[in-house]
């Protein structure tokens, strides 16, 4: 296995008599999409700028690609704030030019890579406007550009998708995964839920300063999931052998199983019963939005995987 | 710490500055007034040379038989005839000198619709002085005209000594030193809007991945002090190719000596002053919520620094007082009360010593808490920093 691309061990950081962070602990893999998730105020932030070293953790230990984050070189690193951050009263190009130059870039390089890019996200025609005058959208998309123009190990990317339309969300998207095809690490932190499990492998769930869940965003999945299963079809559903109930939601049927019942079992019933057309036949796993407002929430107490989680403390 | 990150933020931070209009307008418009001025100046002392000819006098006491440095005055042998040329318009007045001149000094100006300017009238006062004094040999004469001008001040503490040359050296060390001041003051307040901008902006969060707060501050305040420098050695040619001009036209000029150990003082004082002034400016900028905030700020900012002028009508009576010598080692002021009081009285060398002393403590510990207070508040958009807040980010992890 690959050295980690971050470790975070135990992280702690308090301003005055704020815990911000109080004990967070993952790692991130290169090739793969971290989600870093969890509520406002749950030490996201804080968490990614220790990884930066713009705050030091008072106490846990982070290893940013093999060393800590004050010797590793910053020009490895990418990173997209939730706030735009680009001088407003300048050229864009002159803005994205001279953020490359600060990440080792020399003046000819940064120009020559930055030309593609600017096509690539329509930005081109832009070039010469000042960032104040351009669209929400197009400050996000130069936002990625500046993050990814010097072509960094470690993408950092807090709400990538925000103030963007179907088609540019697409595009970045797309952007994001070729860059993890390329074998990059993102970690991404956002709360739109679908976008995670659509993107990331593993997450971590951080409430109140301290990790609360951790692991495969499939596993997870699995873990929360009901003891039940959905079907969609024709015919009657009820009376199923180790079945408690069945209840029609939203056009699906959905089977609430006996505990410690096999859905295959269910599966095998329901194909023997005469006049089913089955259409749809699966477990009931839980979106992410559902799982992150159960944690969050304390509906449910969570599964710690991986051994990084810790027990969710309310105190 | 890299070099070569700082000079690509010194670099950013001249470009854009020395673009904006209001820079344009301070560094082009203020020499453009100061030329106006200049030349209205010589343009009055070319008339005023010119007024010579239509100025007359009638000595009725002897005391111009000399002519000694005549100007070009025109001489009359009785008023009658003075009256006469004045009315008919080819002189605009005439001094009359008493019989008894040497006694009482009395001297009547007879003029028609406008009294003669100013100048020609301090024309004349020097030629009746150099007259006055036409008996004497010319060396004891020159010396008499020109007053004392050659005084060894010695300290009683011994050590240091001076030679004063008049009111010129009193003015050009507090001109050295306001002249160094406004510089570092104009490098401040630039630096300060910098800072302040950059947290409004969302910026700053960017070039921190980027750059240590070191590369960044030292960044900043060599591209401010770029544009600083910039503005006033613009403005420094445009003053010295002036006062040239003028000098050539006039005498005001005469008898400047450059104050070489002031400047040499002033060179050892700048240095820790700028590092000083530097790190209070991030740490106010740091501080404060947004740029409105921070510019309320720069008026107390600058009072610090500056402080010495408001005091300085009491160097006439007072140059050696309890709130001199304390605003001369006071770290702040310290550059600015030297090159005050440097004209007016002999400064000692423990206070010159202990001054540089403080000033260089002051600015270590200031280029040390910057970049922590830095660290911590630059991310706290639209809020202050408490004084708690300061003091932990000063404790905390470097």
């Amino acid at each position: 296995m690959s050295m980690p691309s971050v470790v975070a061990e135990h992280l702690g950081k308090s301003f005055g008599e704020t815990k911000a962070v109080r004990d967070v602990s993952f790692e991130v893999q290169p090739g793969e999409v971290f989600g870093l998730l969890g509520p406002n105020g749950a030490g996201k932030t804080t968490t990614i700028r220790m990884m930066l070293d713009i705050f030091k953790p008072d106490s846990g230990r982070v290893e940013i690609l093999g060393s800590s984050p004050d010797k590793v070189s910053k020009d490895r690193i990418g990173y997209l704030p939730e706030d735009r951050g680009l001088y407003k009263d300048i050229a864009l190009e002159q803005v994205l030019l001279f953020l490359a130059t600060l990440k080792g870039l020399s003046d000819a390089e940064a120009k020559n890579r930055l030309e593609p890019w600017l096509e690539r996200v329509d930005l081109y025609e832009h070039r010469h406007k000042k960032v104040q005058e351009l669209s929400k959208g197009m400050q996000q998309k130069a936002q990625v550009v500046a993050t990814l123009l010097h072509e960094p190990d470690l993408i950092i990317v807090d709400e990538p998708f925000a103030g963007l339309d179907p088609v540019n969300t697409r595009l970045i998207k797309d952007i994001i995964q070729e860059q993890v095809a390329a074998g990059r690490s993102v970690i991404m932190s956002t709360h739109q839920m679908y976008q995670v499990q659509a993107l990331c492998d593993r997450i971590v769930l951080i409430d109140r300063g301290r990790t609360v869940l951790y692991g495969r965003v499939d596993e997870i999945r699995r873990d929360f999931a009901a003891n039940a299963v959905v079907v969609e079809g024709e015919g009657d559903f009820s009376g199923l052998p180790q079945v408690l109930e069945a209840r029609e939601e939203d056009g699906a049927w959905r089977l609430s199983l006996e505990g410690g019942a096999d859905p295959q079992e269910v599966l095998r019933a329901l194909a023997a019963r005469p006049g089913v057309k089955l259409e749809r036949f699966e477990r009931a796993e839980p979106s992410l939005d559902d799982i992150f407002i159960t944690v969050v929430a304390g509906v449910k107490r969570p599964v710690a995987r991986d051994g990084g989680a810790a027990p969710r403390d309310d105190a | 710490m890299t070099m070569r990150k700082s000079v690509l933020i010194a670099r950013q931070e001249y470009r854009k500055n020395v673009r904006r209009r209001s820079f344009l307008l301070a560094t082009f418009g203020l020499p453009v007034l100061m030329l106006a001025m200049m030349g209205v100046s010589i343009l009055s002392s070319l008339q005023s040379a010119g007024d010579v000819e239509s100025l007359g006098y009638v000595d009725r006491s002897g005391v111009l038989a000399t002519r000694a440095d005549d100007p070009g005055f025109r001489a009359f042998a009785t008023e009658e005839e003075a009256t006469a040329v004045l009315e008919a318009g080819e002189i605009k007045g005439f001094y009359v000198l008493a019989p008894d001149y040497d006694r009482s000094g009395q001297v009547e100006l007879v003029y028609g619709e406008r009294q003669p300017s100013a100048g020609v009238q301090d024309r004349f006062d020097e030629f009746l002085r150099a007259n006055l004094v036409g008996s004497l040999a010319p060396e004891v004469a020159g010396r008499v005209l020109a007053g004392p001008e050659d005084i060894v001040v010695r300290a009683v503490e011994g050590g240091r000594e001076e030679r004063s040359a008049g009111v010129i050296d009193l003015i050009l060390p507090f001109a050295l030193g306001l002249f160094i001041s406004f510089a570092l003051m104009t490098s401040a307040n630039y630096l300060l809007r910098a800072v302040t901008d950059e947290k409004e902006n969302r910026t700053i969060e960017i070039v921190t991945t980027s750059v240590s707060p070191k590369e960044f501050i030292a960044g900043k305040a060599a591209g401010l002090v770029g544009v600083a420098l910039t503005q006033v050695i613009l403005w420094a040619v445009v003053i010295v190719a002036g006062l040239s001009l003028v000098a050539a036209f006039t005498d005001v000029m005469g008898g400047l000596k450059i104050p070489w150990s002031l400047v040499g003082v002033l060179a050892a004082f700048f240095v820790p002053l700028f590092i000083l002034a530097v790190d209070l400016v991030v740490i106010l900028g740091v501080v404060v919520a947004d740029s409105r905030q921070g510019q309320q700020l720069v008026g107390a900012l600058n009072v610090l620094f500056l402080l010495p002028l408001f005091f300085s009508p009491l160097l006439g009576s007072n140059p050696d007082g309890p709130l001199m010598v304390f605003l001369t080692l006071f770290p702040t002021t310290s550059l600015l009360a030297i090159a005050i009081r440097w004209g007016a009285t002999l400064i000692p060398l423990w206070q010159l010593v202990t001054s540089w002393v403080i000033l260089i403590l002051c600015a270590g510990i200031g280029f040390w808490a910057a970049p922590r207070v830095f660290r911590q508040g630059m991310l706290r958009y639209g809020k202050r920093m408490s004084l708690r807040g300061f003091f932990d980010a000063v404790r905390a992890r470097g």
